[in-house]
């Protein structure tokens, strides 16, 4: 199975040029045989909008993105975007499949520390989902999620085949001399190596107002094994080529659920 | 519509709020005395009228800085306002300093950003000289617009009035006894011979002031604001400026590389530490 990354470089609050990109780089993806294109968190309008989110926020309702679902009958999409419903806004993930919403994703861990005011723009989701897809059962996470333990637990609980990570995670160094990207490698590989799955993990770049998105997108498989690490900074469409049986296999190997005790403790 | 009648607040209240606003910022960080640059146009005469009130007259230091093309009825208006009030005030012609880098070449806006930003130099030295800090004149509707020049007029330490539009700005000056000619004059920049504000912008203050209160302090959409009777054309011009102008009223952008970058992760008030 081909993927395809889109290492996405969003216009801050200009959603009609970033839905004209995003359909460009899913044409390209198609072209390249790819069944699934992953777009990075809030690809459609940027990170920090601040005020911004009421002017840059979709009602799915709305037919601002039926040209990006209409092309989900040829290839499945994940899709950050803000989500604007009945008054309230979300930063939200939909995995779109044979021309419909197949899972609308409403983010839970929402960070407001540090640099971060997504809590104050933002309401919360309530629900981790799983996917039914073709490919498998796929979780798609929202970036700050994938650093709790108690969806690392869900991924486990649901028996997933794919956990898919948006993110729009900035960049910083740390005074050991290593920087973000040191964390979202483990990250990922906790994930895949704990729970079978592959990992893919699709970060943003570009700047907004001096915060550098960074990229170095990845992604592992079910052994924990880093298959696939992108530029750092680069917009660029990354296509990858998964075997999917390495799913059960790896999951043969490390059968860390069948313990009926698991999850109970 | 009426501005006056939307933008309308109670006086006393609004009057006794930021005399107390300008006692309280200035003295907090050790400062008594203030420095303004008096224009003699509304924007700092109302500044000084407040600030004799906070500070005393003794504390408040006018600088009346003309450039050789300005305007003689404003320098007439600023004195006017100096002795009604007995405040402090300098003269200072800043035509050497500015014309010593100008020459004929430059065009009106570009002059017209060099004697703001000449001002500023001498507001700033005459801040250090005299222990007064430099209280801004700039209101909300130019700050929303866009309508000054980055690090000359919009240079200050605090401002009393950036909160303001030119509409409640007229409604103050009246309260505080503001001259009256003062307050109904057409207002200019007087960065060049003839300047006028309403011209230059190509819509009334009037009109300015109506549409940025709805826009952005009652987040109405565009539509809902041309719904009002305002013409589309000058509506989508104001989001316009207000958008292409934000810039302006934020610090440099610093590239972010620790943990904790100025203004992003390390956020703290100016008043810091103060009392």
């Amino acid at each position: 199975m081909k993927i395809a990354i889109a290492q996405f470089k969003p216009k801050l609050g200009k959603i009609k040029d970033n839905i004209k990109r995003i359909l460009d780089f899913i044409d390209s993806a198609l072209s390249k045989q790819c069944g699934l294109i992953v777009f990075p968190e809030l690809s459609t309008s940027g990170y920090a909008l601040r005020d911004l989110v009421s002017y840059s926020s979709i009602d799915l309702k709305s037919k601002i993105l039926s040209d990006v679902i209409q092309k989900s009958n040829f290839i499945d999409i994940v899709l950050g975007y803000a989500q604007k419903e009945e008054g309230f806004y979300y930063n939200s993930a939909v995995y779109l499949s044979n021309g419909i919403v197949a899972t609308n994703r409403k983010k839970i861990y929402l960070p407001d520390y540090g640099m971060f005011e997504e809590a104050r723009y933002f309401a919360r989701g309530g629900l981790l989902e799983t996917t039914q897809t073709k490919f498998g059962k796929i979780n798609v996470l929202i970036c700050e999620e994938a650093f709790h333990l108690s969806v690392h637990h869900f991924i486990e609980q649901n028996k997933t085949d794919i956990t898919i990570i948006i993110s729009a995670s900035p960049f910083w160094i740390y005074e050991n001399g290593l920087d973000k990207r040191k964390i979202w490698d483990n990250i990922c590989n906790n994930i895949s190596s704990l729970t079978g799955n592959f990992v893919i993990y699709a970060n943003r770049v570009g700047f907004e107002d001096g915060v550098g998105f960074f990229g170095g997108s990845l992604v592992y498989n079910p052994y924990g094994e880093c298959i696939f690490k992108s530029d750092f900074l680069k917009e660029k469409l990354y296509i990858v080529d998964l075997n999917l049986n390495e799913i059960s296999h790896a999951k043969e190997f490390m059968p860390l659920s069948k313990d009926k005790s698991y999850g109970s403790i | 519509m009426d501005p006056y009648k939307v933008l309308g607040f109670n006086e006393t209240v609004i009057a006794d709020y930021l005399i107390e606003f300008l006692r309280d910022e200035i003295e907090k960080v050790g400062f008594k005395k203030a420095v303004v640059g008096l224009s003699g146009g509304i924007d700092s005469s109302l500044v000084v009228y407040l600030l004799k009130e906070a500070l005393g007259k003794d504390n408040v230091y006018a600088l009346i800085m003309p450039y050789r093309l300005s305007s003689k009825e404003s320098t007439e208006d600023a004195f006017k306002v100096v002795n009604e009030l007995g405040i402090h005030y300098k003269t200072i012609e800043i035509t050497k300093m500015a014309d010593g880098y100008i020459d004929e070449s430059f065009n009106k806006v570009r002059i017209g950003n060099i004697l703001a930003r000449t001002r500023m130099i001498v507001l700033f030295d005459q801040s250090y000289d005299l222990s007064a800090l430099v209280v801004g004149t700039s209101n909300k509707t130019e700050l929303l617009l866009g309508y000054g020049t980055w690090y000359g007029d919009m240079a200050s330490s605090l401002n009393p009035i950036g909160d303001l539009y030119k509409t409640q700005v007229r409604i103050l000056s009246k309260h505080m006894d503001v001259p009256e000619n003062i307050i109904n004059k057409n207002p200019t920049a007087d960065l060049w011979v003839g300047q006028s504000d309403e011209e230059e912008l190509g819509f009334s203050y009037d009109e300015a002031d109506l549409i940025l209160y709805h826009l952005f302090d009652k987040r109405f959409s565009i539509d809902e604001v041309v719904n009002l009777g305002f013409s589309k054309k000058i509506v989508n011009g104001i989001f316009e400026r207000v958008r292409e102008n934000q810039f302006k009223r934020l610090p440099p952008i610093i590239a972010k590389v620790s943990r904790r970058s100025i203004n992003w992760d390390f956020r703290f008030l100016r008043d810091w530490g103060q009392v």
